[in-house]
Formats: C-alpha cells, structure tokens, sequence
C-alpha cells in the first residue's frame, strides 16, 4: 500500500448553497489511496482463509453445543448467588403456607398459579441488563451471551421443574391429588410462560417479559381462586386435567412449549444481534 | 451483470467467484471512504479488511434482497466509530503523505502545490467531528443519496442535511484560513 497511487472522485453539490459548492468540490477532489490488484487479490485471500475457519467453527458449534449447556450457565448461575434459589422456594412456600386453611382444590390451584409465576419472576430477575463488568467477561467468552442467557433460562426452568416435582410427590404422598395429572396441570403453564417471556426477556426487555408472561396467569389465577366453586373458564387452567381433552390439550401445549423451548437454544448462536442487551 | 444483493445471496450458498466480484467492486470505495473519514491510509486498510470479515460472519443474517451497499457501509461505520471511541483520547492523527508521483504527474512544483493542498485540506477535516467526515465522505466521496446515507448513520435524513452544512461551513472557513496562510507564507518567501 505504500507505493498505492492516489484517484479523484466525482461530486454530487447540486442542492448546496453557491457558497459551499467550493468546498465540496475541494473535498471531493481530495486524493484517496486506491488498492492495486494485487493489494485486492491479498485480501481475497485472505478472506478465504478467515471463511474457511468460520465453518469449521461453524461446525463445531452445531455438533457440540448441546454438551455446552451447563459450562456455559454454570458461571451465571454462580453469579446469582444461593439467595436467588432460595427465594424461588420460599415463594412456592409462603404462597402453600399463607393457604393453610384454604381447601385442596385451592391448594392445587395454588400450586398451579405459583409455580409458573415463580419460574417467570425467576427468569427476568436472572436476565436483567447485566453490569459492564459482567458484559466484559461475556465478552471473553468463546460463547456469546444469548447462548448463555439461554442456558441459564433452561437452568432455571430445571429448577422450577424440580420444585414442581417435589411439591407433586408431596401431594401424592398426602392423596391429595394424582401424581401424573397435577404434574401436567403446571408444567403445561410453567413451560409455555417460559417459552413465551425467554425471547422477550432476551429480544426486548425483563419488564415486558414479566408483564406478558406473568401478569395474565396472576389475574387468571387469582380470579379462578376467588370464584372457588364457579364454572368460570379460569377453573380450566386452575384444575386437574381430568377428561381426555383436558389432557390432551395440556399434552400438547407441553409438546409446543418445549419444541420453541428448543428452537429457541438450537438458534440462540445466532440471536445476539438481535438481542436487547 | 448481477447486483450486489444476487452476488451476496450467491456468496451466502458458497460461490466463492461472487465474493471475489463484491471485494473487487468495494475494496476501492471502501479504502477511500475509511480514509476519508480517518485521515490514516493503514488503518483505513486494516478497517477495510476488518469489515468484509464482519461480512462473512453475518453472511447469515443478511436477507435477500435487503439492500447489500447501506448494510456494508453500516459496518464499517461501527467499525469506525468503536476506533474513534476506542482512541478518542488521542487526536487525529494527521498523515500527510506525499502520493507517490505518476508518469503522467506534471511538473513537480505543481505537484508540490497539489500536496500542499491535500494538506491543508486534512489539516481543515482535522477540525471537523468523525459524524461530520462520515456525512461528507458519504455524500460527496462515495455519491450516495440522503436517504442511503440516513439509513447507513441510522440518523434521519434532515440530520444528514443539517450535518452536511454544518461540516461544508466549518470545512470553507478552516480552508480560507490555510489557504491565507499559505500565500502569505509564499509572499513572503518571494518577497525575501
């Protein structure tokens, strides 16, 4: 480049005052370095190699990015320290505990209203806009943060999960509802809410995340426990599934929840673009 | 002949020749425009690079028939602009070079003049914001329109008019400035 030679461009001033046409004509009249084939042929090479290692990385990506999922949050989760764990159960806990004399059927709707909400909560607290220092060292990640962001969202979907189960068997064991029906009452909702406020959270913002996801399902839940014994359709989301189409339908909005739940991780490498963060 | 958008759309499915056509019509134009607006004819080279990089590793995202040229120059804007930030603390840098003298170069006191042009011209940008160089460099180095140019900044179209005034004003009366200058230096050597 050093020996480039020097062009001159043409100009474009019609619209300009007299008094400035000068000065455009002085500007575009200015020598520029101008690459010579060789200069071009080095950089297409060069453009080649840098294409060639992309897909392999590529490739790499796509082959293993499965096995990343607990490196990649395991730090996030460290991040958010027990408290944030812990507050998740006593959510689930109070909201039982505050219900001590309310009937099981309220109990289970309880169940049901809380454990989405919890996971839901749990997720836009956790995706918040991180700190500069924490974007620094996402930055220095081979990972970029969606994929992180994503991993920690599975995360804590699989704590929520957990809970969930604790609480089924505990109802079980107490012969307060049957195990297989109450597990597919919440996790119906606890995934599709999840589903649902997991892109928003990471494509929008964690406000519009908790108003779309949680805000509905808290006003279904609490009319649907205020009008206890009403055929109101909220009893629909707020009760076991007991009939084949009740079951079928919670069956299928698990089947739909996680197929978004796993096109939104199979694509999360290439989502940072577009990501609000 | 195929439009950039068919060239891209045909790198995108692995035709390494439409590639090599898309560096081959913007390496020139892009060196100039980074140039233009960063005043280094190195690192004006080492952004260029950098940007078709950016390119291949969005190759991707990019959708047919989204525009291929604002998209392009939009990358090296950033690329630019995360340089400025990054060095902000440092002025620009004024690098002056003599251009290498062609066969065909009149004689070399014109030449000299030339030079010292060019120079005072740097010397005028030096003044202006990295915002204002892009507009100019935009407009009237690389023709493209209001829009193309809005669209490029992510700014709207009265901003690159109002800008582009701005920056002609600031550029006319830092060249009247030199220019003054430059004759009274010359007057004096004459009259010595």
């Amino acid at each position: 480049m050093d020996n480039r030679s020097f062009d001159q461009s043409p100009m474009q001033s019609d619209e300009l005052p007299l008094e400035l046409q000068a000065a455009a004509r002085s500007y575009a009249a200015q020598p520029v370095p101008r690459p010579s084939s060789a200069d071009t042929a080095q950089l297409m090479h060069y453009l080649l190699a840098e294409a060639a290692f992309q897909a392999q990385d590529t490739h790499f990506e796509r082959t293993n990015h499965l096995w990343h999922i607990p490196v990649l949050a395991r730090w996030r989760v460290y991040l958010l320290g027990p408290w944030f764990w812990i507050a998740g159960v006593l959510l689930l806990l109070a909201g039982i505990l505050l219900a001590r004399s309310i009937t099981v059927s309220d109990l289970i709707t309880l169940l049901i209203l809380l454990l989405p909400l919890t996971a839901v909560l749990g997720l836009t607290h956790a995706l918040r806009s991180p700190a500069a220092g924490l974007r620094a060292i996402e930055a220095s990640c081979p990972v970029n943060s969606a994929q992180t962001s994503v991993s920690l969202g599975l995360v804590i979907l699989a704590f929520d999960v957990l809970l969930g189960l604790v609480a089924t068997l505990g109802f079980t064991l107490a012969h307060w509802a049957p195990f297989w029906n109450l597990l597919l009452a919440w996790l119906a909702p606890l995934l599709l809410l999840t589903a649902i406020s997991l892109p928003i959270a990471l494509l929008r913002n964690v406000r519009l995340a908790a108003l779309v996801g949680g805000l509905p399902w808290l006003l279904l839940g609490l009319l649907a426990l205020v009008e206890q014994n009403g055929q109101n359709i909220t009893r629909l989301f707020f009760s076991l599934p007991q009939d084949t189409l009740s079951l079928s339908y919670h069956l299928a909005t698990i089947l739909l929840s996680l197929l978004l739940l796993i096109v939104l991780f199979t694509s999360a490498p290439k989502w940072q673009r577009f990501c609000a963060f | 002949m195929f439009t950039d958008e068919d060239l891209f759309r045909a790198w995108q499915h692995g035709d390494a020749g439409a590639l090599e056509t898309l560096v081959e019509r913007y390496h020139a134009p892009l060196l100039a425009h980074l140039y233009r607006v960063l005043a280094d004819p190195h690192l004006a080279e080492d952004l260029v690079q950098e940007t078709f990089i950016r390119l291949i590793r969005d190759a991707q995202s990019y959708r047919y028939p989204r525009p291929f040229r604002p998209w392009l120059y939009a990358i090296a804007h950033h690329l630019a602009c995360n340089y400025h930030t990054s060095a902000y603390a440092r002025r620009v840098e004024l690098r002056a070079e003599m251009p290498a003298m062609q066969a065909r170069e009149p004689d070399p006191a014109e030449w000299f003049e030339r030079w010292e042009r060019h120079h005072n011209l740097l010397k005028a940008l030096a003044h202006l914001s990295i915002e204002q160089r892009e507009v100019l460099s935009l407009r009237f180095g690389q023709e493209l329109s209001i829009q193309e140019t809005a669209a490029i900044l992510s700014i709207p179209p009265g901003t690159v008019k109002s800008r582009t005034f701005t920056a002609l004003r600031l550029l006319r009366s830092s060249l009247e400035e030199y220019a003054s200058d430059t004759e009274g230096r010359q007057g004096g050597q004459h009259h010595g």
